[in-house]
C-alpha cells in the first residue's frame, strides 16, 4: 500500500529532513512514527500525500509512484487519504460544519449526503455544538478534532494523523487514540505520528523511530523508548 | 465534470462575488467604462460612415440644354461623356421627361398646373446627370463640359459639390476613429489589468485556503471555476450597465446629433436599434473574455501545490 525504498527528502538550502527510508506499510496496519521535534515525521506523511516530491529513491502510494504522479491524478490520490494535520489546515472563512463538507463536496457527494454525514462526523468527534463556529473561535483542540472530523469525511484509505493529540488533555487525547484504533479495525490504515509516549504506549501496535531523517528502529507491538 | 461539481462552483463564484463586493464593484465599474468607449467610438464611426457614404451619393453634375438645342446635338454630347473614363453614370431625362416629372412633384397645385396649360411650350429644359466613379473625378467632368465646342448648346451646369462636407467628415472619421481606439485600447487595458489585479489579491490573500483546498483533494477546476464564474458575473453586469448608458444617453442626444448630419435620414438612436443585438452581443463576449482571461492568467502561478 505504501512503499518506501532509499527515501531521501532534502529541503532548499540543504536540510535534510530523510536520509534513505526504507519503509513497507501494509493494507490495515497501523504504525505509529515516532521521535523528537524534526526528526522528519511531517515530512514523511507529506511524502505520502504528495504535498512534497522525493529527492532520491522510489516511492509508491496506493498504486502510484509518487515520483512520476502528475498533477492531474494527484488530487484522486488525496481524495482516498484523510489527513489530520499537525497545523489544522482549516479553511478559515468557513465554518466548522462547511469544512468538513469541503472535503466531500470535491469529491461530487450529493449535497443531502453531505448533510447527513458532517453532523454524523461531529457527533463523533463531539463537536456538534460548534458546528456553525468559525475556525478563528475555537481552541486547538477544537480545531484538531475539526480536522480529524474532516480527515474522516471520505471513508479514506490511509488516515494519516500528524501529532493529532498535541494540543488536547490526557482524557481527551485518549479518546482520540481509541477513535482511531476503533477506525483502523473497520479496515482504514492508520498513521499516527506523534511524541506522546503515553499515546503510542496506549496503542500497543508497530512503531516506527525516526532520528534525524533516519530510522533506527521498527518494532511490531512496540513501545516508545527514547 | 460532474452537475454537482458546477452548481458548487457556480455558487462559490457567488458567494466570493458577494464577500469582495467592493472590490467586485470597482472592476464592474472599469470594465463598463471600457465598454462604453469602446462602443460609442464604433457607433459614431458607423454614422459617420453612413453620412459620407449619403453625401457622396448625393454629388452629381447636371447639365441642362438650351431650349433649341436639337435631340441629335444632346446624344452626341452623352455618347462623348458616356466614353469618358472619368463617368461612371450618364441619365438623359428628356423634355417630355422632365415635364411629366414636374408635373407629377406638382400634382396638388392648381395654380402651377394651371399655368403650365397656358403655355404652348414646354418651359423645361433637358438635361442630364453625370455621376463620376471617384469624387475626385468631379472637376475633370466639370472641365470637359466648359469647353468651347459645347458653349452653344449648354444652358448651365450645376456642379453640386458636397466636397467640403465630406472631407470635413473625414476627417471626424479618422480622428474619432484615432481617439476612440486609442482611449478604448487604453481603459481595456487598464480593465485587464485591474481584474488581474483583483484576481491576483484574492489570490494571494487566500493562497493558503488554496492550498488547503488542493491538499483535501480539489482539482485545479474546482479552485479556478469560481473566479471564472465571477469573471462571468462581472461581465455579464458590466453589459447590463453598459446598454442602460448606451440608451438613455443616446436617447437624449439622438435628436441634436440629427440636427447636425440634417441633411441625412439617419439616427443614432436608429442606429442603435438597428444593431441593438450586436452591439450587445459585441459588449458581452468582450466583457466576458476579459474577465474570464484575466482571471485564468492571474490564477495561472498558484495553481502549483
Ligand atoms: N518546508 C521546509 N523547508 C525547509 N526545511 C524544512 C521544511 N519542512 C521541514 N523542514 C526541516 O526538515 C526537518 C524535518 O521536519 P519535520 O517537519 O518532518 O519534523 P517533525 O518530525 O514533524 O517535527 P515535529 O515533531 O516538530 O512536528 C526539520 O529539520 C525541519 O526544519
Ligand atoms: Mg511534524
Amino acid at each position: 500500500m505504501i512503499n518506501f525504498k532509499n527515501i531521501s527528502k532534502i529541503y532548499p538550502k540543504n536540510t535534510v529532513a530523510l536520509s534513505d527510508i526504507n519503509l513497507v506499510i501494509k493494507k490495515g496496519e497501523f504504525v505509529s512514527i515516532v521521535g523528537k521535534s524534526g526528526a522528519g515525521k511531517t515530512t514523511i506523511a507529506r511524502l505520502i500525500t504528495a504535498e512534497e516530491k522525493p529527492t532520491q529513491g522510489y516511492l509508491e502510494v496506493l498504486g502510484f509512484d509518487m515520483t512520476k504522479i502528475p498533477g492531474s491524478r494527484i488530487p484522486e490520490l488525496r481524495r482516498q487519504i484523510g489527513v489530520v494535520f499537525q497545523d489544522f489546515k482549516l479553511l478559515p472563512e468557513s465554518t466548522v460544519s462547511e469544512n468538513v463538507a469541503f472535503a466531500m463536496e470535491v469529491c461530487n457527494i450529493p449535497s443531502n449526503l453531505i448533510e447527513k454525514d458532517v453532523d454524523r462526523l461531529l457527533r463523533l468527534v463531539e463537536l456538534s455544538s460548534k458546528k456553525d463556529k468559525f475556525p478563528d473561535q475555537l481552541s486547538g483542540g477544537e480545531k484538531q478534532r475539526v480536522s480529524l472530523a474532516r480527515a474522516l469525511a471520505n471513508k479514506p484509505s490511509i488516515l494519516i494523523a500528524d501529532e493529532p493529540t498535541g494540543n488536547l488533555d490526557m482524557v481527551m487525547a485518549k479518546e482520540i487514540v481509541d477513535l482511531l484504533s476503533k477506525v483502523n479495525e473497520l479496515g482504514t490504515t492508520v498513521i499516527l505520528a506523534t511524541h506522546n509516549k503515553d499515546i503510542v504506549n496506549r496503542v500497543e501496535k508497530r512503531v516506527v523511530t525516526l532520528e534525524d531523517g533516519k530510522i533506527i528502529s521498527d518494532i511490531s507491538k512496540g513501545r516508545y523508548k527514547l | 465534470m460532474k452537475f454537482y461539481s458546477i452548481k458548487r462552483i457556480t455558487k462559490f463564484g457567488v458567494v466570493s462575488f458577494w464577500r469582495n463586493l467592493w472590490l467586485s464593484l470597482a472592476t464592474i465599474t472599469i470594465i463598463t467604462l471600457s465598454l462604453i468607449i469602446a462602443s460609442s467610438t464604433v457607433i459614431l464611426n458607423a454614422l459617420i460612415n453612413t453620412s459620407i457614404k449619403t453625401a457622396q451619393d448625393k454629388i452629381d453634375i447636371s447639365v441642362y440644354f438650351k431650349q433649341d438645342t436639337r435631340e441629335s446635338k444632346i446624344q452626341d454630347i452623352i455618347f462623348e461623356l458616356e466614353e469618358l473614363p472619368q463617368a461612371q453614370s450618364v441619365v438623359y431625362i428628356p423634355k417630355q421627361e422632365a415635364l411629366e416629372k414636374f408635373k407629377q412633384k406638382h400634382q396638388d397645385d392648381i395654380l402651377i398646373l394651371e399655368s403650365l396649360e397656358e403655355l404652348d411650350d414646354n418651359p423645361l429644359l433637358a438635361t442630364i446627370n453625370i455621376k463620376a466613379k471617384e469624387i475626385d473625378y468631379y472637376p475633370a467632368i466639370v472641365d470637359f463640359l466648359n469647353q468651347e465646342r459645347f458653349r452653344d448648346y449648354i444652358e448651365k451646369i450645376d456642379y453640386n459639390d458636397n466636397k467640403i462636407v465630406i472631407d470635413k467628415l473625414n476627417t471626424i472619421s479618422k480622428s474619432i476613429k484615432k481617439g476612440g481606439f486609442l482611449v478604448g485600447l487604453a481603459f481595456i487595458t487598464i480593465s485587464v489589468l485591474m481584474i488581474f489585479n483583483t484576481i491576483k489579491l484574492t489570490i494571494h490573500s487566500r493562497g493558503r485556503e488554496i492550498e488547503i483546498m488542493k491538499l483535501v483533494g480539489a482539482t485545479n477546476w474546482f479552485i479556478r471555476g469560481p473566479f471564472i464564474v465571477e469573471g462571468i458575473l462581472f461581465g455579464l453586469i458590466s453589459t447590463i450597465i453598459t446598454i442602460i448608458i448606451l440608451f438613455f444617453t443616446i436617447n437624449k442626444i439622438s435628436p441634436q446629433v440629427s440636427l447636425f448630419f440634417t441633411d441625412y435620414e439617419e439616427t443614432l438612436m436608429g442606429y442603435f436599434l438597428v444593431y441593438f443585438w450586436q452591439i450587445l452581443g459585441l459588449t458581452l463576449l468582450m466583457s466576458i473574455a476579459l474577465g474570464v482571461v484575466s482571471s485564468l492568467i492571474a490564477m495561472r502561478k498558484h495553481l502549483k501545490v
